[in-house]
């Protein structure tokens, strides 16, 4: 459906993308992971032609974005980081203004938009001005106006950063049922609990290279254990020394983890040895990114 | 529509179009009243008040000879306001831009929308002018309603030189220095309220290559019903002329700024 290969793209000294290749499937939710930074609203831009890539090939449905924009974004439903609504409009006619730069009818627009208004349970406020609206509200909004001209790829840049973990849930339970109509789904996120959710499929990003691709039990299962302890102490290097017994510890920040397996339980080490507090919980796609890059995904 | 780089489709521009047009139409009197009261101001002001003091210009009441510049002059400033103050606002606050050329819209259909919007607005304004202007019995020809497609001709070379001042524009701290230095000379020094025979040979020079000397003096001549098509011939090449070089400019300059 999406197909990427050796995209590479710099602003100036900055390398935002760098040799990047993926295959998104039809009908699934693919997802890019990584702090901010990393690249992935650049390869979203790309998608959508609003950045053309230094090098490297990029085709939706066999058509090169760059040679051929307007058909390719024909087929797209883009859901930008930024929610550029027209404040002056109201919700109703933010879908059908926009209904109509896909040369949609007047009348095939309104209904599409009151059928989109219901599916994001925006009825009530189709006559409210944008000013009127609360976050979750435009957010949902942009949702909707992604799927007037009935996409057949939804791309969606970072689709919940912002929002209040209710707005959150509410984004997410729209995101599946899309994907139950089988559109594929192309998102971007930093937050471990989303792409895990969400997705399919996830790439792993840092500083505009992809550095491991896979389903998230994939991801988590390549991990060299299937749980994590850590430990927060005052003194790191104390604790990792003291927790040689759980196999070869890592130190970030004030925390150290361990990568382990089901009947490693014993704790009470870690603490004589002076942690503050010690758990030992599932691994999961936070972990991936952080043996895969060196850092958590909140550090820039 | 494929241009050397650039791509155009009709079916774009009209939809970018339409948009301003329904979001105008949200604020359709804040925006008329003003434009309105403006010009009127000016007539009352310097053409029966300054023109008191005046015996004739060029044969005829000064009222009657600021009356056709002052219809002329909404066909400055509206396309000019518009493509600075409202397409940056769209630009970098609103967003817009980055929310249509995300759909089929091309960055070029979005420019061309905008300079379009830009001279309607001016018509728009024009006929509401025209029509006091006409009211007070300064309207002697019936040719002066052939002051509107100028309007919309000029307005659309306006717009195409405004834009490719704001394409520079990261914000709106370079807006005071455009209408100052550019648009009010422009308005003052173009045949408006004084004939451009009374600058000084080089002035007179440099008014005749100004866009806007080209929308007073057909505007003139229409109003009073004394036309020579060949002058208004020149005047309308000249127009073209500008638009031929500020229009692919401002679109170049934008797609630059906005596609990386």
């Amino acid at each position: 459906m999406v197909k990427a290969r050796r995209l590479c793209k710099a602003f100036g000294d900055l390398t935002a993308v760098d040799g990047i290749d993926f295959h998104i499937q039809p009908g699934e939710i693919f997802g890019f992971l990584g702090p901010n930074g990393a690249g992935k609203t650049t390869i979203m831009k790309m998608i959508y032609a609003m950045v053309t890539p230094d090098s490297g090939t990029l085709e939706i449905n066999g058509i090169d974005v760059v040679k051929s924009p307007r058909q390719v974004k024909r087929q797209l439903g883009v859901v930008p980081q930024e929610n550029n609504l027209d404040p002056e409009l109201s919700v109703l006619e933010n879908l059908t203004v926009y209904a109509r730069y896909y040369g949609i009818s007047k009348q095939a627009a309104l209904t599409r938009a009151n059928e989109l208004l219901e599916f994001m349970q925006l009825t009530e406020k189709r006559d409210t001005i944008i000013w009127d609206l609360s976050g979750g509200m435009r957010r949902r909004l942009v949702l909707a106006r992604g799927l007037i001209n009935n996409p057949e790829v939804l791309i969606l840049d970072e689709p919940t950063t912002g929002l209040d973990p209710q707005a959150r849930q509410m984004v997410w339970q729209r995101v599946r049922s899309l994907k139950r109509e089988g559109i594929t789904i192309i998102l971007t996120t930093h937050y471990m609990e989303e792409a895990a959710k969400l997705c399919d499929r996830i790439s792993v990003m840092d500083h505009g290279k992809i550095l491991e691709t896979g389903t998230p039990s994939q991801l988590i299962k390549a991990l060299p254990g299937t749980e994590v302890v850590e430990a927060h102490a005052d003194d790191p290097k104390a604790i990792l020394a003291a927790g040689t017994y759980l196999g070869e510890g890592e130190v970030h920040g004030d925390a150290v983890f361990w990568f382990v397996d089901h009947d490693h339980v014993d704790l009470d080490p870690l603490m004589t040895a002076g942690a503050l507090q010690v758990a030992r919980r599932p691994a999961n796609l936070e972990d991936v990114f952080l043996k895969l890059t060196g850092r958590e995904l909140g550090d820039e | 529509m494929t241009l050397g780089p650039f791509d155009f489709s009709g079916q774009g521009i009209w939809a970018v179009f339409l948009r301003h047009r329904d979001v105008y139409l949200k604020s359709i009197w804040s925006s008329i009243i003003p434009s309105f009261f403006e010009p009127v101001f000016y007539l009352l002001a310097m053409g029966y008040g300054l023109g008191a003091l005046i015996s004739d210009v060029e044969g005829m009441s000064y009222a009657q000879f600021i009356a056709p510049s002052i219809i002329a002059m909404v066909g400055l400033t509206s396309p000019g306001f518009e493509c600075l103050v409202g397409t940056l606002a769209r630009l970098v606050v609103q967003r817009t831009f980055e929310a249509i050329i995300a759909t089929p819209v091309s960055i070029e259909d979005v420019i061309s929308g905008e300079v379009l919007y830009g001279a309607a607005k001016g018509v728009v304004h024009a006929i509401s002018v025209g029509i006091v202007v006409a009211a007070f019995g300064l309207m002697p020809s019936w040719w002066g309603l052939a002051i509107l497609p100028i309007v919309l001709v000029g307005g659309i070379m306006i717009g195409s030189i405004t834009i490719v001042y704001t394409s520079f524009m990261p914000n709106f701290s370079g807006v005071d220095y455009f209408f100052t230095l550019v648009l009010t000379p422009l308005f003052l020094f173009s045949d408006t309220f004084f004939p451009v025979s009374e600058l000084p040979e080089w002035g007179q020079v440099i008014a005749e290559f100004t866009p806007y000397f080209h929308m007073v003096r057909p505007s003139r001549m229409l109003a009073l019903g004394v036309i020579d098509w060949g002058v208004i011939a020149w005047d309308m090449a000249c127009i073209a002329g500008y638009f031929l070089v500020f229009f692919p400019l401002a679109v170049w300059l934008m797609k630059r700024r906005l596609i990386k």
